[in-house]
């Protein structure tokens, strides 16, 4: 176990009567790091992150914060806690003020505290012009960072985030990511979502969950640094393995079909090699086209007919 | 903790215009009757002297408000209670409280105390106008003190039926017809039990009321409103954990 | 699959638990119905009962039933609600009331047995003794309960030795059934010789009875039953029948002049009866005797009358009709006044002790007398050397809350009151208002 783990979660499982929502889902996050949880809807992304939250109950396995187990120390554990669900927890009744007031006592921020940190998550998440209008006059996209604001007002050490972005415009995503990236210095954040780019963007590990398993791991830097200098060949006519092969010992040659392949760690004279067997076996290229959506395909393959 | 979440059910009361509207309309009906009632007495003043036990201003006066202000509790209650879980659920919001270091006993008893501290403001507000008489004449503080507390026992009860209702489901609407439902059953074993000696009479709400308008303040009174008020918020705090099942 | 199974079971047992808190509520609330102690807050403790109540209650061995003939559906202030209201401190204070509502039109009988005339009649059963109470108010209930529970039954002395009566003689003219009916009411017999007993020996409610001796008693005996009237032992005297003088010590002690005749009776010939039986005019109801209803035959009746250097007080019992007197020639000659003077029996008292010089013996035994009622005569005038000569007086609470006067404080301070709705009103809008332009 990494001295650094902060968020733990042990073979979780979890039963709606006799439907498998969760099936031994294993996870850990670290301080510092931004973690997505990927899947399609139904997976359980929503169910995992409502047990570690304290929302839901699981059937068995055990979830651990900092080493505390939250079913037998909740109190202590939730004070560094901070959860956005899907549909954010707002009062719609009080002004931005006084709904961080109040979820910075509910979070048990002490007193003297209390007005400062309210000030700078303001600050923090752009709520500065409407600190002082009714939630339920706000739009949706300041609505949904003030849902961030009570998140991490009491500075959590673990911000749980479902699906932050669902529903706004494409300004207002690019400006959550920005805040999400800003806050998670010093911070676990677990971020869910179905928008890979968005995964990709902001995330340093990724999670594939599917029908409650979870079926795929990665770091994404690496799986992109991997990925760099990628290219997937698209040809008219069949291809002979054999020769690529033959001629790309070291590379690693990924057969799509009979028609394309990929290949890493391209560089230009291997393409320039790859130009000159096409066109001297006629196998007629078509595409070249760089790697920079297979986490589309592993999640695609990973995910379709199951 | 409790006392948070006291000061923000507090205040979404206090900010909601129904409320302020509530207490006015409410104080319009005890007015009505307070005067109606001084004026009865005022009339029949002179014939008191020649009865051989004759009741006194307050029993004339102060103890009809307090039987008025129970009958329109029965209506009350549920507009009360109604929007304190099942709005929570209809917004979502309860998620934010779940993943706070906070228990639902803490959530539970902060919201109740609150709805209680708002009720508790009629029997108050009818105490204090009463007691306006006390300039013009006599009157029996004990058994005003007695009604006061009979009240403060009776809106407990039904500000907890309330409250479990209302966690019932997520539609405040759905919340407030369940209330007033169940406190119209109340109310009709409350006029069909006229004897004392029939079963229905021992267990009904109201009429364990009834004692406390004449003074007496029985033991096993307020016994039976306690025990009530304890099951009902039992109840409500197993219902409210079982939603994260 | 074991997860499954524990899951189910959970959610069974949940069911269960509500199940079984719903009627742990329903136990519950009916168990607490026993704790009927309550906190009288009123300014008069209109229901708190006075000392002398809760005495009485507090002394009752035996359980009080107490029916109430009442009508499902009354008037306002005489429904059953309101006459449960007036037992209340009752019932609080003692658990041996038994309380019963009753629906004289769905028991006819048994309000006719009780002789009930009006709704909201109350009638006490104690110790096979009934009274009806048509009043009901705390002087009116603690009274007859009073009377009903007899706290202190007398004890029964019967003087041996100088040819009295025995009373467990038996025959037409024996005591017989009289003294039956009194043992069965409660009182204890026992001998009592003058000579053996030592004077304290005797317990603080005890009765000497003298059944008619025919010889005069010794003057060492008189002096002893004297002795134990002052330490406040009643005296049952009853004079015998035949022609006697009764001037000794004991009479002289009373401070009473009896008559050695005894009265003959004109009209009782009319009625198939001798002239020794006097039929009186009138019956002074008081005490036991209050709700005596029949009619009495008087057997040898003798004049009583009182010297007025007694220390005794007088109470008459019965008034004779001058005229009906045939032999009133003798008594006048022995200076007897036939209009003031006392005719047998008389109750005298003096501090505690209390003393009746009655009639012979038989006079209570119904046997010869037909339908007179004088078996029930003698027991309630027995009852009476039980009964405490003050009636118990339960004072009028003072109330000084019947007046108001509408001053200028009543009617500024009361009117605000009427302000308040609309400053409510102007709040509420003025929050609304406010908020809105957030």
């Amino acid at each position: 176990m990494d001295s650094q783990t902060y968020l733990e979660i042990n073979n979780l499982n979890k039963f709606y009567d006799k439907h498998h929502a969760l099936d031994n889902v294993s996870l850990n996050i670290s301080v510092g790091e931004i973690v997505g949880l990927l899947g399609p809807n139904g997976a359980g992304k929503s169910t995992t992150m409502k047990i570690v939250t304290g929302n839901l109950s699981s059937s068995s396995g055990d979830v651990l914060i900092d080493d505390i187990n939250i079913v037998q120390q909740p109190t202590k554990t939730k004070t560094q806690l901070g959860y956005l669900p899907e549909v954010p927890p707002l009062y719609k009744e009080l002004t931005v003020y006084e709904f961080l007031i109040l979820a910075s006592k509910l979070k048990k921020i002490p007193k003297k505290n209390i007005t400062a940190s309210v000030e700078s998550t303001i600050e923090m998440c752009g709520l500065r012009e409407v600190r002082k209008k009714l939630i339920s006059n706000l739009s949706k996209g300041f609505q949904q960072r003030v849902g961030i604001a009570q998140a991490i007002v009491h500075n959590p050490k673990l911000v749980v985030l479902d699906e932050p972005t669902v529903g706004l415009d494409p300004n207002q995503v690019v400006q959550i990511r920005e805040l999400i990236k800003k806050i998670s210095k010093n911070k676990a954040i677990l971020f869910s979502s179905h928008i890979l780019s968005e995964v990709e963007a902001i995330c340093n590990r990724v999670y594939i969950l599917n029908f409650g398993k979870i079926i795929y791991s990665a770091n994404i830097k690496k799986l992109t640094d991997n990925l760099l200098n990628s290219f997937q060949f698209e040809f008219t006519n069949k291809f002979d393995e054999s020769i690529i092969v033959e001629k790309f010992p070291k590379s690693k040659i990924n057969i799509i079909n009979q028609f394309s392949f990929s290949l890493e760690n391209v560089d230009q004279l291997m393409i320039n090699k790859l130009l000159i067997l096409g066109i001297e076996n006629n196998w007629g290229l078509t595409k070249m086209i760089p790697l920079k959506e297979s986490l589309e395909k592993i999640f695609t393959s990973l995910t379709k007919n199951k | 903790m409790i006392r948070t979440i006291f000061f923000k059910e507090l205040k979404i009361l206090f900010v909601s215009p129904l409320s302020w509207i509530m207490l006015g309309l409410m104080q319009i009906i005890f007015a009505w009757i307070f005067f109606s009632r001084v004026d009865y007495f005022l009339s029949i003043q002179f014939q008191l002297g020649r009865m051989s036990s004759p009741p006194g201003i307050t029993e004339i006066v102060n103890i009809p408000v307090f039987g008025v202000c129970s009958i329109v509790l029965l209506v009350i209650t549920p507009l009360l209670t109604m929007r304190l879980f099942s709005e929570e659920k209809k917004n979502q919001t309860l998620p934010l409280l779940f993943s706070s270091p906070i228990s639902i006993l803490e959530i539970t008893m902060g919201k109740f105390l609150s709805v209680m501290f708002f009720a508790s403001l009629f029997p108050i507000l009818i105490f204090l106008m009463t007691s306006s008489l006390m300039f013009g004449g006599n009157l029996d503080l004990g058994l005003m003190i007695s009604c006061v507390i009979g009240i403060l026992l009776l809106s407990s009860c039904l500000l907890s039926i309330g409250i479990f209702i209302s966690s019932l489901t997520s539609s405040p609407i759905v919340a407030a017809m369940g209330g007033f439902g169940i406190n119209l059953i109340l109310w009709l074993i409350n006029i069909a039990s006229e004897d004392p000696e029939t079963f229905i009479y021992k267990v009904s709400l109201i009429n364990h009321f009834e004692n406390f308008l004449d003074g007496t303040v029985y033991v096993k009174d307020i016994l039976y409103f306690i025990i009530i008020t304890f099951f009902m918020l039992l109840l409500t705090i197993k219902k409210i954990n079982n939603e994260r099942f | 699959m074991n997860k499954k199974i524990s899951v189910k079971l959970f959610s069974a047992s949940n069911y269960l638990l509500y199940f079984f808190i719903s009627i742990l509520l329903i136990v519950s609330l009916i168990f607490i119905d026993k704790f009927n102690h309550f906190y009288d807050l009123t300014n008069t403790r209109k229901f708190t009962i006075s000392e002398e109540s809760s005495k009485i209650l507090e002394e009752l061995k035996e359980n009080l039933d107490i029916l109430v003939f009442s009508t499902k559906e009354s008037v306002e202030g005489n429904t059953r609600k309101d006459l449960h209201k007036f037992f209340k401190p009752y019932l609080s204070h003692t658990n041996k009331i038994i309380l019963k509502f009753v629906d004289p039109r769905e028991e006819p009988f048994l309000a006719e047995k009780h002789k009930i005339t009006q709704n909201g009649e109350v009638v006490i059963n104690f110790n096979n003794q009934s009274a009806n109470i048509k009043e009901l108010t705390e002087s009116n209930f603690l009274n007859t309960i009073n009377k009903l529970t007899n706290v202190k039954i007398s004890n029964l002395y019967f003087i041996e030795g100088h040819g009295e009566s025995t009373f467990n003689s038996l025959g037409p003219r024996g005591s017989n059934r009289f003294f039956n009916s009194l043992s069965k009411a409660g009182f204890k017999f026992e001998k009592f010789n003058l000579f053996n007993e030592e004077i304290s020996e005797l317990p603080v409610n005890a009765t000497i009875i003298l059944l008619s001796p025919e010889k005069n008693l010794l003057k060492g005996e008189i002096k002893k039953i004297i002795s134990h009237i002052d330490l406040g032992i009643n005296l049952v005297w009853f004079l015998n029948s035949k022609k006697l003088d009764y001037e000794n010590e004991l009479s002289e002690y009373l401070g009473i002049k009896i008559s050695s005749n005894t009265v003959k009776s004109k009209r009782s010939v009319n009625l198939n009866m001798s002239e020794d039986f006097t039929i009186p005019k009138q019956i002074n109801k008081f005490g036991s005797l209050d709700d005596f209803n029949g009619t009495i035959v008087l057997p040898f009746t003798r004049i009583i009358k009182q010297n007025t250097s007694s220390k005794f007080n007088f109470k008459k019992i019965v008034d004779l009709d001058y005229n009906d007197i045939k032999n009133k020639k003798g008594f006048i000659d022995e200076q007897f006044d036939l209009s003031n003077d006392n005719y047998s029996p008389i109750i005298i008292g003096k501090n505690n002790a209390k003393v009746i010089v009655s009639t012979s013996s038989d006079f209570f035994s119904n046997e010869n007398y037909g339908l007179y009622s004088n078996l029930e005569f003698g027991i309630k005038l027995f009852r009476f050397l039980n009964y405490e000569i003050n009636k118990i007086f339960i004072a009028e609470k003072t109330r000084d809350d019947l007046s108001l006067l509408i001053n200028n404080r009543v009617f500024y301070s009361s009117n605000f009151f009427l302000i308040l709705p609309i400053i409510f009103f102007i709040l509420g809008f003025f929050v609304w208002w406010k908020r809105k332009r957030y």
